[in-house]
């Protein structure tokens, strides 16, 4: 009877608790979709040298604009900052999967090979069949599904398989440097020109079609991460766990892997493997105070990447620079504070 | 939930990783609504008889039966929505609520995108209370003692709504009232209707709250039966390989296990009684 009553309270309690945090999630993915929306009207408003009035910038970005504000924002800034938005979606996503799955902060793309894997596949295409566009997207995409199914291989193990996925994709990302400095080293100086300033990643020259592709990696990415979300939950509390609440462990931990590298080589076929946004995304949004999802993490890679672009477009004084290296600037001591305090977290 | 004489059965059963089995010849009947401890020494294959009770590992050879249908055939969630598993030391990610981590458990009773049920929260609500652990539901687990965070762990468990609970070593590394919160608690589970199934090292902690003790050694089952009959000096000369004395807990009746170091002896008369020597039903 008194157990029954317990049960009541606690209920209510619970419920109580439930939606106070669903209204804190809310407030904070609203607030994130501010930030970004502002970003993006700097981007197209503020983010060509050539300076077309804000009113007009903003009527171009509907695709309703006519002579300069058309060619200037609806041409180069408008798909500029759609494909930052997408790809930094994409890499914040890609991101914190990895990290929640490895269960470790620096198990992102980018740390376990699978970035190194697109870049050398990317570049292989760029310099060897002096081919850019869609050929190198298709070089970026085999480079990082060869670097997935590497990792999978050698770091399948019978027990403390999280582990050895970070080791070995060092390893394996170290093979794939290798690789992309020696097809640099056989290149031209034309073509070693256009691979360094893909490989520092650069949204230079992105196109509407690039936007329509990564809608579409994004779409399909989503919709994917709501069917397998809740297994890569289980799978956050290990292994034995995981299993005992009937997860199919190495089938989920495939899937995320394969979906997480996917997202990453899609965005760097674009953008290049731009440094660190997929590192950053997760634990800035573990830091929020609804303390921060997948959805979050996706939010905040979008600012980054689309911010990042902004300054190394506009910024007075350092623009015109790759956006990338703006990314690796702010990104580069996140990683250091990150590795120094005990409690990161994603 | 379900109570078949037997919910858990091995017949025939070689456990290996791989190369040579490490368990052989497993014949085991778990019985219903009762505390069954699998005791050893170190190495001998308990955790590794959990871990296949469970389906964890395959079996190598012959079948675990869970209600009596081959659990190697059986889909995982169904399998997880009838038998849990605490493995030992699971650790929560770095931030995660007692709420969250307790919500984890109704994870086999969910379909994709569906909004949780009343059942859901009932169970989450109960499992909390049960364990005690309700007005921790706002914390972070990786804030509290290790007590409270394997009684939260168990609500996972619970939450799961299993009619079996397999936990491996659930009081390793707790201090003493720790270790009594937790073994409490599976005997509030037992009485009401849980069937348990659990590693322990300490055959003490055995003999004080489990039914029916399983005692390994070398992969193989050695003895098993009634904690009452099990329980001698004989097994713990044969399993464990030391001296003991076993008597009658003056207060609880259970038996008492005084284990005897090489600088004890001359003090007891701590010998082993050379007859039943087999207290194990076949």
């Amino acid at each position: 009877m008194t157990q029954a009553l317990d049960v009541d309270a606690v209920l209510h309690a619970l419920r109580r608790a439930d939606r106070a945090h669903r209204r804190r999630t809310t407030v904070v993915h609203v607030a994130l979709a501010g930030v970004l929306l502002v970003v993006l009207v700097l981007t197209v408003t503020q983010g060509s040298s050539v300076s077309v009035p804000f009113g007009d910038a903003l009527v171009a970005a509907t695709g309703q604009g006519s002579g300069l504000a058309d060619y200037v924002v609806w041409e180069n800034l408008a798909p500029r900052a759609f494909t930052a938005v997408l790809a930094g979606l994409l890499l914040g996503l890609s991101g914190v999967i990895f990290q929640r799955l490895v269960r470790n902060v620096l198990a992102t793309p980018d740390v376990i090979g699978v970035t190194a894997g697109a870049s050398a596949g990317g570049v292989t295409v760029l310099v060897l069949l002096g081919r850019s566009g869609a050929p190198t997207q298709i070089g970026a995409l085999i480079g990082a599904s060869v670097a997935v199914v590497a990792i999978m291989l050698l770091a399948s193990g019978r027990s403390a398989a999280v582990h050895r996925i970070v080791l070995v994709g060092i390893g394996i990302s170290a093979c794939f440097a290798s690789v992309t400095n020696y097809v640099l080293a056989q290149a031209d100086e034309g073509g070693t020109q256009r691979a360094m300033r893909w490989l520092v990643g650069s949204l230079n020259g992105a196109q509407w079609s690039d936007v329509r592709l990564l809608a579409v990696t994004a779409g399909l990415a989503i919709a994917t991460l709501v069917v397998i979300g809740r297994d890569l939950d289980a799978l956050r509390l290990g292994d034995d766990v995981a299993a005992g609440l009937g997860t199919r462990v190495q089938r989920t931990r495939l899937a995320v892997l394969m979906l997480g590298a996917v997202m990453a080589a899609m965005a760097s076929s674009v953008v290049g493997p731009v440094a660190f946004v997929a590192l950053v995304s997760g634990p800035i949004a573990a830091r929020l105070p609804a303390g921060g999802g997948l959805a979050a993490a996706g939010l905040v890679g979008a600012i980054v990447l689309t911010a990042s672009d902004l300054v190394a477009q506009a910024a007075p004084g350092i623009s015109p620079v790759p956006t990338g290296a703006i990314t690796a600037l702010v990104g580069a001591p996140l990683l250091m504070a990150l590795l120094l305090r005990r409690t990161a977290s994603v | 939930m379900s109570t078949t004489p037997r919910p858990l059965e091995t017949r025939g059963v070689a456990i290996g990783y791989g190369g040579e089995p490490v368990v052989r010849d497993l014949d085991l009947a778990i019985e219903a609504g009762r505390i069954t401890a699998l005791v050893g020494p170190n190495g001998c294959g308990k955790s590794t008889v959990l871990r296949a009770l469970a389906r964890l590992l395959p079996a190598a050879e012959g079948t675990v039966l869970l209600d009596g249908a081959d659990i190697a055939s059986l889909p995982s969630k169904d399998v997880a929505r009838r038998l849990g598993i605490l493995p030992q030391e699971p650790v929560a990610p770095m931030g995660i609520t007692v709420a969250e981590l307790v919500w984890r458990g109704r994870h086999p009773h969910r379909r994709i995108g569906q909004r949780p049920t009343r059942a859901d929260e009932l169970a989450i609500a109960e499992a909390l209370v049960r364990t005690g652990t309700a007005e921790l539901s706002g914390r972070a687990v990786d804030s509290l003692s290790g007590g409270q965070r394997q009684r939260v762990w168990i609500a996972m468990a619970l939450a799961q709504q299993t009619g079996v609970l397999l936990l491996d070593e659930p009081t390793s590394y707790l201090d003493v009232s720790h270790q009594l919160e937790v073994l409490d608690l599976l005997v509030d589970l037992r009485d009401a209707g849980t069937t348990v199934v659990m590693v322990l090292h300490d055959l003490g902690q055995a003999a004080r709250y489990a039914d029916t003790v399983v005692a390994m050694r070398d992969g193989r089952v050695v003895t098993r039966g009634p904690v009452r009959e099990v329980v001698t000096p004989e097994l713990l000369r044969d399993v464990f390989g030391v001296v003991a004395r076993v008597i009658e807990d003056p207060d609880t009746g259970a038996p008492l296990v005084l284990v005897r170091g090489r600088h004890d002896r001359d003090a007891a008369p701590a010998t082993p009684h050379p007859q039943s020597i087999e207290g194990a039903h076949p």
